[in-house]
């Protein structure tokens, strides 16, 4: 028997040594590599390959299409000879997770070299790089393997001591296992070496300054879910998220959610001697400034979902111009941008803040959460509870338990094109008949209705009343 | 009227049958006459006398068919909470509704269905006579001007008044539980519902019917082709909106019911080959109807019917019957009849020997011969030619001695109100048989109106054992 297995073996090894020649035609650099491999272990074929004669061959059979023609000799050295060190240092990584990085960031071994240094918690593997290549903080796409879902895997970068309170933050100030709609679900998992990741649900979708709503609809219940979500955090949780913006909103489903909790805070912590952080598209004005937060700083977040919500109606941010650049925090116009937005803030503010670009129906509850003074803004629960009544017509949420529903609008466009005609209503159960008049008048009488859709509101009542 | 909570039935397909609530009026409606006579019209006619098993009634169909109304309709209501209206998804009126009119779908067969529809009532019936004695108004035999003679009397029997309370038990019932719930039930069975898409799963491509009586005929008949996952077909079924948008539909969802309604359909396709269609179940149905013609026959011709019972008697001297009437007639007054006549003495040499013939099982047997020529042999008017080449042979009059049998199968309907759909993640519906993934496609023959339909056509010949080898000559 142990001369079957230790065929196998050799068989194994043999396809392991074709597939890094394979590998070693890429050019001179990655055969040197090779041969470095060879060349500190040249007794045996059977142990030049790290980790030995039990590596999975069609692992490195996957590795060798991996590297396909967007790698270069250059690249391809660059993670082989990272996989080595790894592996050198006594870190096993496995092949068939070198090749799926591999495949993911094509032309790019640096992101790889970040997979391969990663140690995540034991339940998550490792997809692919998200973003955050040389900030604080690295993201990542994984998959929790129990559960089969996708997650985002966040790690934090620097020296322990610099991490800790990073950590702490974070893990404090963020909501964690908030059964809320609106609010992304997250949890803290440790590694094997006890460093604490924070893991949250993937959401495919996530909107971007380009996202433009289609419709009242959208805005409104854009406006009202966001609203839902931060007056949680500002009453039950007394945080502050502190960068509201299109690309810190996901979408599950048909619902909005709100991700990206770096940097909030409880709300003590935004003091007058806090530098102002966050998006500079969403920036409040008193902000922008006094490049410091106020003795109140719920209406930052107000402001910032304000200024999306107009992005999303208007395409562009309040104090911006279409597709106007904000410069990097590190180069040098940054200082001179930021001050024309604060002369923007002082003395242009009409011409900027230009509410005349909102639809009707949205534009008394944006211009309540873009008033230039904070103390006159709405907070989240007024903008939430003003959404729930004056919008009540486009909602697809509940507002009181935030379950999706259908929106009076929709309800009603389908109801007339979908409702049968006359003897068949009829003879509907007196019930029933009953039920569907009352919904009827309901709908009708919903604060926001479009005249058209109150119209067909009416038509209805008759289609029903008649038959 | 209060009802039980929970009324549950043990079943051999279904297994433990629970009816909740408002459902339960399906067992209280097994009480009445209407429904209890489908316990002896048998589902499957003659093919007991293939597959022994096979005995089973409409009866039991008929209940398996409303169970897996209320599973669709439950499933249906639930799939739909976030695309639908909650006026537009079925509630409890709606699921118990759909159960009732799934229960009764059947209940105006008369005895041996087929046979009995072809050949005792014909198809060319007197309508306006036929409505009037069963009490179906004008306007409404307007709506049934294409319905077959079994629509109409299960049309009528649900709107029976009768102020004798030994009849109309079964619009009674109905109506001491909802006041027009009798006309409603009779508008679902003609596709008129407040809940635009169920009728649809009363008669379709993919109905209650078939969902049943393609499981429960296989278990019977004790074969194993006509099986497919039901819980999986139930549970992968929606509701869709069709490309002009204008319709909501129920469908099946795309990405994981394509192989179940191939599977489906494939099963009935199977039970019609293997069972329905078997050659000696239908040399045997060939025979009955042929003695029912006979019967016909000497009553046109005034000969008295003397061994034949009453009811069967009017309608094959040409009367209508009332619904009074129609409610007495069962299998068994065929076979009553078929007795009778068997030992009659002095009555017609045809219909006696016939009799005879079907009481000791001594059926017709198939004349070799190609269908394709069978075919041109009808269309050349040559059948004169067979009675004179079979008449040797015959104790009777020939031409009750052969019978052409033409089988047909359409596995999916050219009416698009009964098309099934796929439908996809945006409940977009389309018709099955635009859907290239489904393989059972290269199954078709041929194309009837633009659409893959029709599966097969086979004709055969059958006649006296001992005159076949006259026959296969002439044919060949």
């Amino acid at each position: 028997m142990s001369d079957v297995l230790s065929g196998q073996a050799r068989n194994s090894a043999a396809k392991i040594a074709a597939a890094l020649r394979s590998i070693a035609l890429m050019g001179d650099e990655t055969a040197a590599v090779v041969k470095q491999i060879l060349a500190a272990h040249p007794s045996s074929q059977l142990t030049f390959i790290p980790g030995g004669v039990d590596e999975d061959d069609e692992g490195w059979a996957g590795l060798v299409s991996a590297f396909d023609d967007r790698w270069d000799d250059r690249s391809t050295s660059e993670v082989l000879r990272h996989y080595l060190a790894a592996e050198a240092s006594g870190r096993k990584v496995e092949i068939t997770s070198l090749a799926r990085w591999v495949a993911a960031h094509p032309g790019a071994p640096a992101l790889v070299a970040e997979c391969m240094d990663l140690e995540p918690p034991r339940e998550i593997v490792i997809n692919r790089v998200l973003s955050g290549v040389g900030s604080q903080k690295l993201v990542f796409h994984g998959t929790w393997k129990q559960a089969q879902r996708e997650v985002v895997v966040k790690r934090f970068r620097g020296a322990p001591e610099a991490v800790q309170p990073l950590i702490d933050r974070e893990t404090h100030s963020h909501p964690l296992t908030t059964d809320h709609p609106n609010i992304i679900d997250s949890y803290v998992h440790l590694n094997a070496s006890g460093q604490p990741f924070l893991i949250e649900e993937f959401l495919p979708h996530v909107l971007s300054d380009s996202w433009r709503a289609h419709g009242t609809q959208e805005a409104a219940n854009l406006l009202f879910q966001v609203a839902n979500a931060l007056q949680y955090l500002h009453e039950n949780k007394n945080l502050v998220h502190g960068d509201v913006k299109p690309d810190n909103i996901g979408m599950r489903g048909k619902s909005y959610v709100l991700m990206d909790f770096g940097i909030c805070r409880p709300a003590d912590e935004f003091t007058i001697d806090t530098t102002g952080t966050g998006s500079l598209r969403t920036r409040p004005p008193e902000v922008l400034i006094q490049d410091a937060y106020e003795n109140d700083p719920y209406p930052v977040d107000v402001w910032a979902l304000g200024a999306t919500v107009f992005n999303a109606l208007v395409g562009r941010f309040p104090l911006f111009a279409p597709n106007e650049v904000v410069p990097r925090i590190w180069e040098p116009e940054r200082a001179e941008f930021e001050s024309r937005l604060r002369d923007r803030a002082v003395n242009e503010w009409d011409k900027w803040v230009d509410l005349s670009l909102l639809p009707d129906s949205l534009r008394g509850l944006v211009a309540s959460a873009l008033e230039r003074e904070p103390g006159n803004r709405l907070t989240a629960r007024g903008l939430r509870d003003r959404a729930a009544n004056e919008l009540a017509a486009f909602l697809t949420a509940d507002p009181e338990s935030g379950a999706y529903r259908f929106s009076p609008i929709e309800e009603l466009e389908q109801l007339a094109t979908y409702l049968p005609r006359g003897g068949v209503l009829r003879r509907m159960p007196a019930a029933r008949r009953h039920e569907v008049e009352r919904k009827l008048v309901a709908l009708r009488d919903t604060s926001g209705l479009t005249p058209e859709a109150k119209t067909r509101a009416d038509e209805l009542l008759t289609r029903l009343q008649a038959s | 009227m209060p009802l039980a909570r929970i009324r549950r039935i043990q079943d051999s397909v279904h297994g433990l049958m629970e009816f909740r609530d408002m459902e339960t009026v399906v067992i209280e409606l097994l009480r009445t006459p209407e429904l209890r006579r489908l316990r002896d019209i048998k589902q499957m006619g003659l093919a007991d006398h293939v597959f022994p098993g096979a005995e089973h009634s409409r009866f039991v169909h008929s209940l398996g068919a409303a169970y897996v109304a209320i599973r669709f309709g439950h499933q249906l209501r639930e799939v739909t909470a976030e695309h639908l209206s909650p006026l537009l998804r079925p509630d409890d009126w709606s699921i118990r509704d759909l159960a009732v009119a799934a229960l009764c779908h059947d209940i105006g067969h008369g005895p041996l269905s087929h046979q009995w529809e072809r050949e005792v009532i014909g198809e060319d019936f007197d309508r306006a006579a036929w409505g009037d004695s069963l009490g179906v108004a004008p306007v409404d035999m307007e709506r049934l001007k294409t319905a077959k003679w079994h629509e109409i009397v299960g049309f009528a029997l649900l709107g029976w008044e009768s102020k004798d309370d030994a009849e109309g038990s079964l619009h009674r019932l109905l109506e001491q539980h909802e006041e027009g719930l009798s006309r409603r039930i009779q508008e679902m069975l003609l596709g008129d519902y407040y809940i635009p898409f169920l009728p649809q799963l009363l008669d379709g491509d993919v109905d209650v019917d078939r969902a049943d009586f393609i499981l429960r005929d296989a278990r019977q008949a004790g074969v194993g082709y006509g099986l497919y996952d039901l819980e999986w077909l139930i549970s992968t079924s929606t509701v869709g909106f069709t490309e002009q948008g204008n319709r909501l539909v129920v469908g099946f969802d795309e990405r994981k019911a394509v192989r179940v309604v191939e599977q489906f359909l494939l099963a009935r396709r199977a039970q019609y080959d293997t069972v329905y269609q078997h050659k000696t179940i239908r040399s045997a149905e060939g025979m009955v109807a042929l003695f029912l013609r006979r019967l016909k026959h000497l009553a046109t011709d005034g000969v008295p019917l003397t061994p034949v019972p009453e009811a069967l008697r009017a309608v094959l001297t040409g009367n209508t019957l009332t619904l009074g009437q129609v409610i007495a007639l069962d299998d068994s007054v065929v076979w009553t009849a078929v007795r009778g006549v068997a030992s009659a003495r002095g009555f017609d040499n045809t219909a006696v020997d016939l009799a005879q013939r079907l009481l000791s099982r001594d059926l017709f047997k198939m004349v070799a011969c190609e269908s394709e020529r069978l075919g041109e042999f009808r269309e050349n008017a040559a059948r004169e030619a067979i009675p004179e080449a079979i008449k040797a042979f015959c104790p009777g009059d020939p031409n009750y001695y052969f019978h052409f049998d033409v089988s047909e199968l359409a596995m999916l309907s050219g009416e698009p109100k009964k098309w099934a759909y796929f439908v996809d993640s945006c409940h977009c519906a389309r018709p099955i048989h635009e859907h290239e993934a489904l393989s059972v496609h290269q199954l078709y023959e041929g194309r009837v109106d633009g659409h893959r339909r029709v599966h097969n056509r086979t004709r055969r010949l059958f006649t006296l054992r001992e005159a076949r080898p006259a026959l296969e000559a002439l044919l060949n």
